[in-house]
């Protein structure tokens, strides 16, 4: 029960979205609905996992001079890879995500916890530091995909992006109170700010008692 | 310099691998990704030419700029993706020109306009007013035109000019590939007197002194069929093409597909034409056609 | 599009790269916080994409093509952008130490700035000539720059301002962006 409180204070503490703002170009665009949050998370921990393992595997014999060049190349293979594999086997979410995927090789984050972690550590705890990341990233695109998806259209649906099949397809607001605005770049610029603004709250709070039992 | 040169072979080095990676995946994948492509345009193609099975893409000229890509359907006409910008957005449709030079279909692929003022050229009374219609126009946009809906007119009379310069290129016409595929190494098809008391020969043309091509049309199951049939000289079956059918797969399109043609062509006229095992009331009623197209033969003969 | 004005005028101002696609997010969060410092990154990155974009497209259409090699085109472009922006940095250490001193470590991050990726991506994915390109690949970045100019300007005001504690910094610049974002879509439809 421990581990699990402080694996979600993590989720808070180190959030690469809302806490570290990285990886917003993404967030902000994609959020529209939960399948896009899903299909670009569960992407980006596929991709982050993978390349912290490499990066972590070949720290050592990497000249210290073109390391980031050489992550990049790890990255857009890998990125490159699953775009092709996206494109061919869920083209659902090739059609959603559209140029966001190859985007991803310039998403902060991944290159960032290569340079921060993966090059500084082994194998077994860069994986897990990936995951840790990816899983983060993800459950922050899933908060901001559903309030805006709630918001705007009053469904939360989810299908299966291999085959189009649909998974669930609730209507929880009724039609004459949604606010389509929240489909918009302006819905999501302030749907941001709330959420980055609540994780601060609740941040200087856990600081707080923290500091207290200090 | 003897650093640089190691760093410079070690991320080409990298690079190789990576590359390498990426091969192998793309060979993977890239046979995949073709096919649902060709899935989705023939989709999406058939929106306009609901019964032609291959579409090929034909290079072509626009000035204007708005005709992305031309698609011939089999001998149905030609299918345009156009793309114009509308009042916010881009706007892309699709729209067929039959080879009767009128419009055949228009499809909206990509819109988002405002809506219940851009967002008309949705609707299908946009639809309506533009089917059927000759290829001179004029095109009657929805009453209260708008910016999108003028700009889709622009897009229409761009694919019909494109449509004019390809018919005047000398592309050849749906009649004379036919014919060819039955006689390939004739150069003229002249038009001759016949006699048919069946009424199911419509046409017959000599072959300069390869021999004849008869046009046919029998009632099918579902709706007529038309085709073409080729005797040689010698008095045997040159060919058998099917120009027009809308039947079941399975059942009456057998008449278009290899067996049945297989069983015809090279054939004497004397016959029997067998049909393939399974007759339907559609391979009957061409047969009855081929019996026919011999006798009006033998007429000019 | 065969305007070649529209093109522009659509890129920079109506399909706002920073307000309609949310690309180039980190930098102006990071930078806009000092109307010069605005400027002088936004002429950079003007530069770096012109610069990547002639060179992506000539690679893509001159080599990666012909050898039938598109799948390479991610890693390839991300290189030439790096390297180019290497290039820019040295100029600008020999040139113009001021201005490098005062982009400090996000000049290199100019390299992720999605936006420079996106661009050379574009050009490729629609299809553009060689023209369409080079008015695309100015016209782009000419939009993030006055995006950055004018947060830069507001965020003067907002950092003296009397801003609720949790939305101090960056929150609030987001709610500033929604605003900017709401007020572009008036230029829909310009031409």
């Amino acid at each position: 029960m421990k581990s699990l409180m402080k694996f979600s204070l993590n989720l808070l503490k180190e959030n690469p979205v809302f806490g570290l703002y990285l990886g917003i170009c993404s967030t902000l665009a994609i959020t529209t609905n939960l399948n896009n949050a899903f299909g670009m998370g569960v992407s980006v921990i596929i991709i982050l996992t993978i390349s912290n393992i490499i990066i972590s595997a070949i720290r050592k014999v990497t000249p210290d001079e073109i390391r980031i060049p050489v992550y990049i190349v790890v990255i857009a293979t890998l990125v490159k890879s699953v775009e092709l594999l996206i494109r061919a086997y869920a083209p659902a979410i090739d059609a959603a995500l559209g140029v966001f995927i190859p985007l991803i090789v310039v998403n902060c984050i991944i290159l960032g916890r290569a340079e921060a972690f993966a090059s500084k550590n082994g194998i077994v705890a860069s994986a897990l530091d990936g995951l840790n990341m990816g899983l983060a990233y993800t459950v922050s695109l899933a908060a901001m995909s559903l309030i805006r998806e709630l918001l705007a259209t009053g469904f939360i649906s989810l299908s299966n992006p291999f085959n189009d099949q649909i998974i669930f397809n609730i209507h929880i607001i009724p039609s004459d109170y949604i606010i389509p605005l929240f489909k918009e770049p302006i819905g999501a610029f302030l749907t941001f700010a709330f959420l980055a603004a609540g994780v601060g709250y609740i941040r200087a709070k856990e600081e707080a008692k923290l500091a207290e039992v200090k | 310099m003897k650093k640089t040169i190691t760093l410079t072979l070690f991320l080409a080095f990298v690079s190789a691998l990576a590359g390498g990676i990426l091969a192998y995946v793309n060979s993977i994948t890239s046979p995949i990704i073709e096919e649902k492509k060709m899935a989705v345009l023939r989709e999406s193609l058939q929106v306009i030419f609901p019964n032609t099975q291959t579409f090929t893409e034909t290079t072509f000229v626009d000035s204007t700029g708005y005709v992305v890509t031309v698609y011939q359907a089999g001998t149905d006409g030609y299918a345009f993706r156009v793309k114009v910008q509308g009042y916010a957005n881009p706007i892309e449709f699709l729209v067929g020109i039959k080879s009767d030079s009128t419009i055949g279909g228009f499809s909206v692929t990509s819109v988002n306009d405002t809506p219940g003022i851009g967002m008309k050229v949705k609707d299908d009374a946009f639809k309506t007013s533009l089917v059927g219609k000759s290829v001179d126009g004029p095109f009657d946009t929805i009453s209260g035109a708008t910016v999108s809906s003028g700009a889709v007119v622009e897009g229409i009379k761009a694919s019909v000019e494109v449509y004019k310069a390809i018919i005047q290129g000398g592309v050849p016409d749906a009649l004379k590939t036919n014919q060819l595929k039955i006689f390939p190494n004739v150069t003229s098809f002249t038009e001759t007197q016949f006699t048919d008391p069946s009424g199911f020969v419509l046409k017959a043309y000599k072959a300069d002194t390869s021999g004849y091509i008869l046009s046919v049309r029998v009632a099918g199951f579902k709706a007529n069929i038309d085709f073409l049939i080729g005797i040689k000289t010698d008095n045997t079956v040159a060919g058998f093409v099917v120009t027009s059918i809308k039947e079941t797969p399975g059942y009456g399109l057998k008449v278009s597909e290899a067996p049945f043609i297989n069983s015809v062509v090279g054939k004497p006229i004397t016959g029997p034409f067998d049909t393939i095992s399974g007759a339907t009331s559609t391979s009957s009623s061409v047969v009855k056609g081929i019996e026919a197209a011999i006798a009006a033969y033998q007429s000019i003969k | 599009m065969s305007n070649l004005f529209a093109l522009f005028i659509t890129a920079m101002v109506i399909n706002n790269v920073v307000l309609t696609k949310f690309l180039g997010m980190c930098p102006l969060l990071g930078v806009s916080r000092k109307a010069s410092s605005a400027i002088g990154m936004g002429t950079a990155v003007i530069f770096v994409i012109f610069g990547s974009s002639v060179f992506t497209y000539l690679l893509y259409y001159q080599i990666l093509v012909p050898l039938k090699l598109e799948y390479m085109d991610l890693i390839t472009f991300i290189l030439v952008i790096a390297a180019f922006v290497q290039f820019v940095e040295m100029v600008l250490k020999k040139y113009s130490m001021g201005l490098y001193k005062a982009l400090g470590i996000y000049l290199p991050l100019i390299t992720t700035n999605c936006v420079v990726l996106y661009v050379t991506l574009v050009n490729i994915i629609e299809k553009f000539n060689f023209i369409e390109m080079c008015v695309y690949s100015i016209a782009v970045p000419a939009g993030f720059m006055l995006i950055l100019y004018i947060f830069s300007t507001i965020r003067e005001r907002l950092d003296t301002a009397d801003v609720p504690v949790y939305f101090k910094g960056n929150p609030i610049a987001l709610i500033v962006a929604a605003l900017m974002a709401a007020i572009f879509t008036a230029f829909a439809g310009l031409v």
